[in-house]
């Protein structure tokens, strides 16, 4: 069964060892992977029991900004100790949250996603930044409605 | 209209004019923005009951419920089954019975619902006691088990998508290395221990 991916859950996800939650489209379903340290599980949303996708903006981005920005600062008051050992330290903390720092904010803001059927509402971690989410909804949107409209029933005259 | 939209942050109820796919209405209660896609799903009726028939005497019958008719054969096992006992997966009607057989089976990728990660598993038995630091030593024991699980896991690994085996590869050489140092330490012990 071919399936393409849509997201990965972005890199600190990919950092994080066991955390990675990742959606593929397959030829009638969504597949979520949800990676928990030494296990993988898979869950499938069929196009025609998809009723609502929601999206509502969340502040994480914010606060992961202000968490990096700040660690950054930090790990440059290292280069005011006036020790080769700790200047090197520095440039390497510094170096690392700052990219950390604009990594978060060249992917732009994030959003709770929420996948709804008749019997779950689910949250799709992967669609969790506003572009993301733009992107993967411009290419399941359409397959999911073609699906549900094929499987309408014709209506009696 | 079958179901009713609710704003994600309040749960307050929200009306469906509000929506226009690609555009963010605003929750009249809460004021947050909620973009949300509305799809023919959401507004189909469920099915009010199902349509579960007692059997009469010529027809047949369910294999799990003797008592109703059967309405469609199991696409696996080729059992009749009633409405209740039909599940629906992708485009086939199979038993729960074979639903349970068929979701261990790997070359089902429809149903599979978990694959273990062996490679994962290595890694943490090499890494987790060293990166505790106080634990380092039980990597006398560790290191060799997860070189055994890397070797043995190394073909027999299977996920629903591949799956680099750049993990495999790290503990392996880490394996190495910490068993080369035991070797040392235990070659430097025995011959300084006189």
């Amino acid at each position: 069964m071919p399936y393409t991916k849509i997201s990965n859950g972005g890199l600190l996800m990919t950092l994080i060892p066991g955390l990675r939650t990742k959606l593929y489209l397959g030829t009638d379903h969504l597949l979520l992977i949800e990676q928990l340290i030494l296990v993988e599980r898979y869950k499938r949303f069929y196009f025609r029991d998809i009723q609502v996708i929601t999206a509502t903006k969340s502040t994480r981005w914010i606060v992961f900004g202000a968490i990096w920005g700040f660690l950054a600062l930090l790990s440059a008051l290292l280069f005011l100790v006036h020790n080769p050992v700790a200047v090197a330290m520095g440039t390497f903390f510094t170096a690392l949250f700052g990219l950390a720092f604009v990594h978060n904010i060249s992917l732009g803001p994030t959003c709770i996603v929420r996948l709804r059927t008749a019997v779950q509402t689910h949250r799709v971690a992967p669609l969790e930044r506003i572009r993301d989410f733009r992107q993967g909804i411009a290419t399941i949107e359409p397959l999911i409605r073609a699906a549900q409209l094929a499987d309408q029933p014709l209506l009696e005259p | 209209m079958a179901g009713n939209l609710s704003c994600p942050h309040c749960s307050q109820p929200l009306p469906i004019n509000l929506f226009v796919p690609g555009h963010p209405g605003q929750c009249p209660a809460c004021h947050s923005q909620v973009e949300a896609y509305i799809f023919p799903e959401f507004d189909r009726d469920p099915p009010s009951r199902l349509g579960i028939h007692l059997a009469q005497e010529h027809e047949a019958v369910c294999y799990f419920h003797s008592r109703f008719r059967a309405m469609t054969p199991c696409d696996n096992c080729g059992r009749f089954l009633c409405q209740i006992c039909a599940i629906g997966v992708g485009s086939r009607q199979l038993c729960p019975e074979c639903l349970s057989q068929l979701r261990k089976q790997r070359n089902e990728m429809g149903l599979v619902y978990y694959a273990p990660l062996f490679d994962n598993v290595a890694l943490f038995l090499v890494l987790a006691p060293l990166v505790t630091v106080f634990f380092w030593f039980f990597t006398i024991l560790a290191a060799p088990v997860s070189l055994f699980v890397s070797f043995y896991y190394w073909s027999r690994q299977w996920n629903l998508l591949p799956r680099s085996r750049l993990r495999f590869v790290i503990a392996i050489l880490v394996c190495l290395l910490l068993i080369a140092f035991w070797a040392f330490v235990i070659y430097y012990a025995v011959t300084h221990w006189r």
